[in-house]
């Protein structure tokens, strides 16, 4: 590589606005090249220290109303953030002294875990379970748990018995204890930090769950680490921050047990620990840091666990389950990216004959990946997101798309410059780079155009995409306009082989008859065809209902199949829809509030598909009644405020029925079944209930103002009781509800984009109408795909529209200007399109099967959204390298009007 | 089973609503697809299911009353229909004086009178300003009723229940006590029990009323005259007796097996007795057994304020029907041992 440029006389001079770019790229390459390669590498290491966050609050739509009420209450009833971990008997139910103890083990290891708030810790094992029955005078509490269960060894049958028939009385079938009695459950709640449940270290949490109560039950072996010198904080080992001022205190004699690993049953993990082990220390004054303790300082051994229990099935559910599965599958997510561009280099190099060309536009589409990347991460900001979604990829596969692409197009470019003018490289480089440029820009602009109208769509998730989607832009031009280029002008021409498939060229012949009128027309009609059936299959689209578990998981993925035991065997652990009912402080003394919440309940419990309500009017009439000797003739909710107090006063905040100053009352409902179609009824239950209260409360009091009490948080007095409605199940609905209404609008505005781009590029309406065509097929296809799968229609696939119009512009445009080079007026259409395809359809093939090849490999992700963006991306390349290739030359033989003067050969851009 | 019904139809309703769905969209390409789908069939009411607290025959058919103003009626005790009541106070006692004439009574010191059979229900009395709720209701005929009620409230009407008037008994009303219910003993004989084991008697239609021996100090919730002119009481903690000659205090203690408050007790026919109550409690006693024994869907006895709970019954067709806190059901009884 040279500093000085040579001369390249034979190049064609670039268009104006890039002729200033120029020196900027040729003229101090090497300098150019080291300032680019290091901001890659300082891109890259802050890409390196983004976490995977699989946040699902990014992908809800803020602004409805069910996210809203979701957010606010969150955190006063604890709903969604709850671990549910259900061990199985498989041989026998759940009295049995073996069982018991494993619980006991299992209810003592996730309690004493840093963030699982003992509060709301639920377990037969758990303090504070109680049962409440009506008694001479009044009513009873006593512990589930009999007070002469032994705190070691095994309990005598009686107390079984007794055990047995307390959890009948507490009601804990189907909740704490499954519902055939073979299995028990451990509920946990992460602890809120200061108010906000998030800010706990979820997945952290969900991998030592995972680690110290599954894999010590199911691991026959488990690993001892013991010290092999004395442990000095600081000194053997670093501390965090916050705990620097512990430095120097002997943690760990000579030969004491540092850590036990039940989690050792992959030869992968056996030999990360060969290198570090992950340990907890504590601290005398009971502080206590995880740490990677250096194996070096360790001797550790293996043996037989003493817990080890073949006959219990281990089952993790809840939000905090879904945690697990997915750093596994962001892990999964960078293992395809580099699938992906092994594949399209491997395609490259079969095409272009020589492995270091096929290597540049990899390397270059790695570098734009880690612009976009570390741009993302610096643009989220410190506090923001910035983590790696596996849902959320498809910013990275359109930068890794359009780089591919532009990379393929620029460097069989270079090699047609070296073997049509016999030039040197750097020649070669300088003339490819003036014919690639124009369109590469305009490429690389129009995919950011195409994927920013993902912006109007009201979800967080889909802002940042396409934010992430222009940042991606910088990067593209960096390394397919700058480090390309420069690479190629100091690739010695030897690489510039023959093209294996030069023998081939006299086939392209047979495709240039399209355009002969009739068949172009029939080319469009097919176009045409192919776009209205895209249409009409994506109409069918809709919410997948059936789903249950995480919809970005596989179904038969270990989580989802987990999910679904977990809500047969415990349907009233968690539910997945609750209706708030805000009523102004002192609600629940309220006989009038309290009727209006008693309704609603008795209305959802009324509507098909529900198992069960839980409610504090339910519960206050149970009171009631116990007050009053347990007859069944005062369950009612007494019309004094007093006597209303005391069937309410035995409930507090942790029951999660009322809020502290009981101004919001949930009504939790419990579906038989957790589909989208079960959830959808409950919904309109009870939002029909909400309309039909408030008109026969403003029926009933002539006075109350409807003006006032609407929009207002907390209802005044004279207001009828507000429903709102929340939970999981709910927001998913409020997901979906958000994605079929801009499942087409998202389509429309990205085929609008792609139609603009191509109008600007093209400046005719011939060549615009050609150009816009291979994108507008793409995201019809796109939008298309979630109903011709099968899957729902979710907002993880709202980005696919937009995603394969911005890969499919490039080729198009690239098509439309080499066709505006190529047309010659002698010969007519058919020898144009042939001169056409000689030129530039190898390019083009090659261009869409190096991402196409590359993008098939994510086929087999663990994650459907990944499929999805596989399926897509070849979709997309194989769309766009065809209508390139067919429908370009078609729609612009039929407009072509008059033939223009043909362009000096060296123009061109094929092979 | 009605809800798995439900779910069953709901799902060989799909494809038809997915058609319609389509169908839609095809015709409005832009806003049709944000619609929500087409509303599912109304759900069955399950308030047969509910807590129900009363039930009499009124002829050839059953009426059940309960909570939230609900009121069932059933001409085979399996299918019942909910009919419109004008009010959503619960109800805990319904009478009738024949097939036609009937009462209804409830919290909010509610009277509910009904002519035709229990298909159509006027409001007589409304009060929810007083906070003492009715518990019982008798009727003797078209135009004479009893109601009690919480802290002594002892109505009666001789006109149909144009008008309501309070009893004059001292000594049932003196102490204020909650009475649980009102029964008629025959030849125009009737009683009133209550907490702390209140017993009172009239042997005149209710124009006088004296104190009768109690065979117990707890709360007695039910009661029933027996064919042979004895008396059957049961109540709270199990207790149940059986009067031979109460007027002279001589009372046999039942043995019920069980610390469980039974709410309801009276004649099963061929001489047996049934005794209802708390945690699923349902008990059957042979004629000249000193023990009952469990009958009904057999699950065992269970605890707990949310367990089972029995409040009414009625014998109908050689079997039962009972009512309580998880609706109606019915009870067949077992063949009678020679």
């Amino acid at each position: 590589m040279s500093t000085r440029a040579p001369q390249a006389a034979a190049a064609p001079r670039a268009p104006p606005a890039l002729r200033a770019f120029e020196p900027l790229v040729f003229a101090r390459r090497r300098l150019v090249a080291a300032v680019l390669l290091a901001l890659t590498a300082i891109f890259a290491a802050v890409a390196a220290c983004s976490l995977p966050d699989a946040g699902r609050d990014r992908w809800l739509p803020g602004a409805h109303p069910y996210v809203q009420a979701d957010r606010q209450y969150r955190a006063q009833f604890g709903g969604a953030a709850q671990v549910q971990l259900l061990l199985l008997h498989r041989q026998g139910d759940i009295y049995d002294a073996g069982f018991l103890r494993r619980l006991r083990q299992a209810t003592e290891t996730v309690g004493a875990l840093p963030d699982v708030d003992p509060a709301q810790l639920h377990s037969l094992f758990a303090p504070g379970l109680d049962f409440v029955e009506a008694v001479e005078g009044g009513i009873y509490a006593g512990p589930v748990l009999p007070s002469d269960y032994p705190a070691q060894g095994d309990p005598a049958p009686a107390v079984l018995a007794r055990l047995r028939s307390n959890v009948a009385r507490a009601g804990l079938v189907g909740r704490l204890v499954s519902v055939d009695q073979r299995g028990a459950a451990v509920l946990a709640g992460l602890r809120p930090a200061g108010g906000d449940a998030a800010a706990a270290d979820l997945p952290g949490t969900v991998q030592q769950i995972v680690a110290q109560v599954h894999a010590r039950l199911s691991s026959p072996e488990r690993w001892v680490f013991r010290a092999a010198q004395d442990l000095v904080a600081g000194r053997d080992f670093g501390l965090p921050g916050a705990l620097r001022a512990r430095a120097g205190t002997l943690v760990f004699h000579r030969g004491d047990t540092v850590a036990v690993r039940y989690d050792g049953a992959t030869a992968w993990t056996r030999w990360s620990w060969r290198l570090a082990v992950p340990v907890r220390v504590q601290f005398a004054d009971g502080s206590a840091t995880p740490v990677r303790m250096p194996a070096r300082l360790l001797a550790a051994t293996g043996e037989a666990n003493p817990d080890y229990a073949p006959d219990i099935e281990v089952h993790l559910s809840g939000e905090l389950g879904r945690a697990a599965g997915l750093p596994r599958a962001a892990a999964e997510a960078g293992g395809f990216v580099a699938l992906l561009l092994a594949l399209a280099g491997a395609a490259l190099w079969l095409c272009l004959g020589s492995i270091r060309l096929a290597l540049l536009p990899v390397a270059a589409a790695l570098a734009a990946l880690a612009w976009q990347l570390g741009l993302s991460r610096l643009a989220a900001g410190s506090g923001g997101h910035g983590g790696l979604d596996p849902a959320a990829l498809a910013p990275a596969c359109l930068v890794l798309a359009v780089s591919l692409t532009q990379g393929a197009l620029l460097a069989a470019a270079w090699r047609r410059a070296i073997g049509l003018a016999d030039c040197c490289s750097f020649d070669a480089a300088l003339s490819a780079w003036r014919a690639v440029a124009p369109c590469t820009l305009a490429a690389v602009a129009g995919a950011a155009l195409c994927f920013g109208t993902l912006a109007a769509a009201p979800v967080p998730a889909l802002r940042t995409m396409a934010l992430d989607g222009v940042l991606g832009m910088p990067g593209e031009l960096a390394a397919n306009l700058v480090l390309l280029p420069i690479w190629l002008s100091g690739l010695g021409e030897r690489h510039a082989r023959p093209a294996p498939w030069r023998a081939l060229a006299p086939l392209w012949s047979l495709p240039a008859q399209v355009a002969r009128p009739p068949l172009a027309v029939c080319a469009l009609a097919l176009c045409g065809a192919v776009l209205g059936g895209a249409l009409w299959q994506g109409q069918r689209a809709a919410a997948d209902e059936a789903a249950a578990g995480a919809p970005e998981l596989r179904a038969q993925a270990a989580y989802n199949r987990d999910v679904r035991i977990v809500a047969a065997a415990l349907p009233l652990a968690a539910a997945p829809v609750e209706v708030i009912a805000r009523t102004g402080a002192d609600g629940c003394t309220r006989r009038e509030v309290m009727d209006q919440v008693d309704g609603l309940a008795q209305e959802l419990d009324d509507t098909a598909g529900v198992l069960a309500t839980r409610a504090l009017p339910a519960q206050a009439r149970l009171v009631n009644a116990a007050i009053n000797e347990g007859s069944p003739k005062f369950r009612v909710l007494p019309r004094g405020r007093e006597a209303l107090a005391h069937a309410v006063q035995p409930f507090t905040p942790a029951s999660g029925l009322l809020n502290e100053d009981c101004s919001a009352m949930p009504v939790w409902v419990f579906p038989a079944d957790r589909s989208g179609a079960t959830v959808a009824r409950i919904l309109r239950a009870a939002a029909a209930f909400d309309a039909a209260n408030a008109r026969a409360f403003y029926a009933g009091h002539p006075g109350a103002n409807a003006a006032s009490c609407n929009g207002s948080p907390q209802a005044p007095r004279q207001c009828p009781v507000q429903f709102v409605i929340a939970g999981g199940g709910a927001l998913i609905a409020a997901a979906d509800a958000t994605a079929a209404a801009w499942h087409c609008r998202l389509l429309l505005l990205a085929c609008l984009a792609a139609a603009v781009c191509a109008g600007l590029a093209a400046r005719s309406a011939g060549g615009a109408v050609a150009a816009a065509l291979p994108p507008i097929l793409a995201a019809a296809l796109a939008y298309a795909l979630p109903a011709v799968r099968g899957a729902g229609l979710s907002v993880q696939s709202l980005p696919l529209a937009a995603l394969a119009a911005a890969v499919a512009l490039g080729p198009a445009l690239h098509a439309q200007a080499a066709w505006k080079r190529q047309r010659a007026p002698a010969g007519g259409a058919v020898a144009a399109c042939r001169g056409f395809l000689d030129d530039s359809g190898i390019a083009l093939l090659l261009a869409g099967l190096a991402l196409g090849a590359g993008a098939a490999a994510w086929l087999f992700s663990a994650v459907p959204a990944q499929r999805e963006f596989g399926v897509l991306l070849a979709l997309s390349a194989g769309v766009g390298a065809l209508a390139g290739l067919l429908a370009v030359p078609a729609a612009l033989s039929l407009a072509a009007s008059a033939p223009r003067p043909a362009l000096p050969a060296d123009h061109s851009i094929g092979l | 089973m009605s809800r798995a019904g439900g779910a069953m139809a709901a799902r060989r309703r799909q494809p038809l609503r997915t058609l319609a769905g389509l169908v839609a969209a095809a015709g409005m390409a832009f806003a049709a697809v944000a619609q929500a789908p087409p509303a599912p069939p109304a759900p069955a009411p399950r308030a047969a299911q509910r807590l129900l607290l009363g039930i009499a025959a009124a002829g050839d058919r059953l009426v059940s009353v309960g909570a939230r103003g609900a009121i069932l009626v059933s001409s085979d005790a399996q299918a019942w229909q909910e009919v419109d009541v004008p009010l959503r106070s619960d109800l805990t006692a319904v009478s009738f004086a024949d097939a036609g004439a009937g009462w209804a009574v409830g919290h909010d010191a509610a009277i509910l009178r009904t002519t035709d059979g229990g298909r159509s229900w006027t409001v007589q009395r409304y009060r929810p300003e007083a906070g003492q709720p009715l518990l019982d209701v008798l009727a003797l005929d078209r135009d004479r009723a009893y109601a009690v009620g919480a802290h002594g409230l002892f109505l009666q009407t001789q006109d149909g229940g144009a008008h309501w008037a309070e009893v004059q008994a001292p000594v049932v009303r003196e102490a204020e006590l909650n009475l649980y219910g009102i029964r008629r003993l025959g030849k125009g004989a009737l009683l009133v029990f209550g907490e702390q084991g209140r017993l009172a008697w009239s042997v005149d239609d209710g124009r006088s009323w004296r104190a009768l021996k109690s065979p117990t100090a707890s709360t007695i919730f039910g009661a029933a005259a027996l064919a042979d002119g004895g008396l059957l009481l049961c109540g709270a903690h199990g207790n149940a007796f059986i009067g031979t000659d109460p007027r002279r205090g001589a009372w046999r203690k039942l043995d019920t097996g069980g610390v469980q408050a039974l709410f309801a007790c009276g004649p099963a026919g061929a001489g047996r007795l049934v005794l209802l109550g708390a945690g699923n409690a349902a008990l059957l006693l042979e004629p000249g057994a000193g023990t009952a024994s469990r009958i009904g869907d057999a699950e065992a006895a269970a605890a707990g304020l949310d367990a089972p709970t029995y409040s009414g019954f009625a014998p109908w067709r050689g079997e039962l029907v009972t009512v309580g806190s998880r609706g109606v059901r019915r009870m067949p009884l077992p063949a009678p041992t020679p």
